[in-house]
């Protein structure tokens, strides 16, 4: 006689009792992907806006101490404002030129900041629309490896072009204005431009105080340090835009917050799950007790009955992965169309967070499943055990 | 095939008052044929039943089955006898509640290739159970339909050794005599060991041990019963 217990048999004459724990780790399976999704679209719109952006373009705003420009004494001196701004923008010009020499720097452009603003399932991101002369926009644009694909490059004072996505989130269009309260209707879309990240460039507004500072293209990760070759101490006053800055943003402001509050939601799912699904199984095993002690009486030995009992187990788990990689996959591919897409977003649909949470999970569930298990195991006896017992 | 040596059986050894199940005697069964065992309840017939068959390990003395002494076997190899050797049916039938006739059968077979099935599917019909009846669960079936079930079940791989406790319990006259004239055909190149009360359904019998108070008390062949 075969040493192997069919498995299917008691899948195919109990499809529904199968179904119906098969189905619940389902859903847990795709609530805890889709959580992980979800909270993925901030992580990564964060991701993009932080770190993608650092790689090609980092911004320099230094303030007038680390400059070494004395506005006090100047002002006790006479000067006006605008000569102030001048003698400022030109110590900063002066610093590009320096730092254009430097390795790895392509270009540096001075350039007046608009804040632009992106937000997510959770919190809000800013990066910066670099404001610079006419006919620097479009050398800008190139550097930063992207052109107009829709409408035109700005021509005006308070005319910007700006990438799709930022459009979407922000809720305007074309030939609108950039609509974030901060700068209602002052500076208009004129252009769309080509770009996966988060981007845009124009022209200064009228009105605008004329305060420069730099944008600087280059692979260079620590601006810090490399102003430090300048004899320029960063200070808290100052704003230095680069990739050591979006890292550090992304570890402990956003992954650590993200990460808190799934470890919670994961971890509430997976107790309110382990105790309902032991409770079901332990019931399940009493039922099948009489089965196993036939089993046993007829010539299977209890390490058959048991990898009997763990294939039914793998496939019902096996068969909640696969729905709910269908469902997951349906149900993400449903929310990029209608809340992704149009809000503008970045997510990655492979989340392999999720995916080893969910696979730890699965270990952890069945690692748990061997205690009912193997006391039903050690509960099993041969039939002439149970006649005993009747008597 | 079974040679049997001042085999005893106690049960709660570790009290004062023992209960010797089977009183220490001397046996030998042949090869094939069809043997009764019949006694009162407590004679011991089950007992020796499940020490036989390897379900039970007897207190003292030998069992030879095939020259080979099985009282002294691993818990592996005597499930492994179990499995290839023996066949069993119980006195409560003990379907699997959840399969249909036919998959209660062929969930003890060698394999579960078409081959096997189609051998289920004629045993079933050999006693009585037709294709509307194989497709239902036990519930669905009355008493000696599940019984003779139970017993296509024990048969499904031709074991050397059917070893049988109240096979007709559940039956009607009619349908116990058909049970016995198949087993009495399986006995011809098996042998048949059935543990009754009911002496009328060993008339076919090879031979009839009687048992009483966990001995041997008469043995006569079964016209003689």
């Amino acid at each position: 006689m075969s040493q192997k217990l069919s498995t299917m048999k008691y899948i195919k004459n109990n499809k529904r009792r199968v179904a119906v724990p098969a189905l619940s780790l389902c859903l847990c399976f795709v609530l805890t992907y889709i959580t992980g999704f979800l909270l993925s679209t901030t992580e990564e719109t964060f991701s993009s806006i932080y770190i993608d952006n650092a790689e090609k373009i980092q911004f320099v705003s230094l303030s007038d101490e680390t400059l070494g420009v004395d506005t006090d004494l100047r002002f006790i001196m006479g000067e006006s404002m605008d000569e102030v701004i001048k003698n400022r923008n030109e110590k900063v010009s002066e610093l590009g030129r320096k730092l254009e020499e430097h390795e790895g720097v392509k270009s540096v452009y001075l350039a007046a900041d608009l804040y632009a603003y992106v937000s997510p399932a959770i919190g809000t991101g800013s990066f910066i629309i670099p404001l610079v002369e006419k006919d620097e926009v479009e050398d800008v644009l190139n550097d930063f490896g992207t052109v107009v694909e829709e409408g035109r490059l700005p021509e005006n004072p308070g005319e910007i072009v700006i990438d799709r996505s930022t459009i979407r989130n922000d809720g305007s269009e074309l030939g609108g204005y950039y609509d974030y309260s901060d700068y209602k209707e002052r500076y208009k879309i004129v252009g769309i431009i080509d770009s996966d990240l988060y981007f845009g460039c124009g022209i200064p507004a009228e009105g605008d105080s004329g305060i420069k500072s730099m944008i600087v293209f280059s692979d260079i990760k620590d601006m810090t340090a490399e102003l430090k070759k300048e004899n320029i101490t960063v200070g808290s006053e100052d704003n230095v835009y680069d990739y050591v800055y979006g890292d550090k943003m992304i570890r402990t402001e956003i992954a650590d917050a993200i990460n808190n509050s799934t470890a919670y939601v994961y971890g509430g799912v997976l107790v309110i799950l382990t105790i309902l699904l032991t409770v079901v199984y332990t019931m399940y095993l009493r039922e099948r007790h009489n089965e196993w002690c036939l089993y046993c009486s007829i010539g299977f030995s209890r390490t058959s009955i048991y990898l009997s009992i763990m294939r039914e187990l793998l496939f019902t788990f096996v068969a909640a992965l696969i729905s709910g990689v269908v469902i997951a996959g349906a149900l993400i591919y449903a929310l990029d169309l209608v809340m992704i897409e149009p809000d503008g977003l970045k997510c990655s649909f492979f989340d392999i967070g999720s995916v080893i949470k969910i696979l730890s999970a699965f270990v952890f569930l069945v690692g748990i499943l061997q205690i009912p298990i193997r006391y039903a195991l050690v509960k099993i006896r041969t039939v002439d055990a149970m006649e005993d017992d009747l008597y | 095939m079974f040679e049997i040596k001042n085999i005893t059986m106690i049960y709660n050894m570790e009290k004062t008052e023992k209960v010797y199940a089977l009183g220490g005697f001397d046996l030998t069964l042949p090869d094939s044929g069809l043997i009764g065992i019949i006694g009162p309840s407590g004679s011991g017939k089950s007992t020796l039943m499940y020490c036989l068959s390897t379900l039970k390990k007897p207190t003292d003395g030998n069992i030879i089955y095939n020259g080979r002494e099985i009282t002294t076997l691993r818990d592996s190899e005597r499930e492994v006898l179990r499995r290839n050797e023996f066949g069993f049916v119980f006195q409560r039938h003990f379907l699997v509640p959840y399969m249909s006739a036919l998959d209660n059968v062929t969930v003890a077979a060698a394999d579960n290739s078409g081959e096997a099935v189609e051998k289920a599917k004629r045993l079933l019909e050999g006693f009585g159970l037709g294709e509307r009846e194989y497709k239902k669960r036990p519930a669905q079936l009355s008493g000696g339909q599940r019984q003779r079930a139970a017993i296509a079940r024990a048969m499904i791989n031709d074991p050397k050794v059917l070893f049988a406790d109240e096979p007709t319990a559940a039956l009607d006259h009619e349908n116990a005599f058909a049970v016995m004239d198949v087993l009495k055909e399986y006995s011809k190149t098996g042998l048949v060991l059935v543990i009754t009360h009911d002496r009328s359904i060993l008339k076919h019998a090879d031979r009839v041990i009687e048992m009483w108070d966990g001995n041997l008390s008469s043995e006569r062949n079964g016209e003689a019963v």
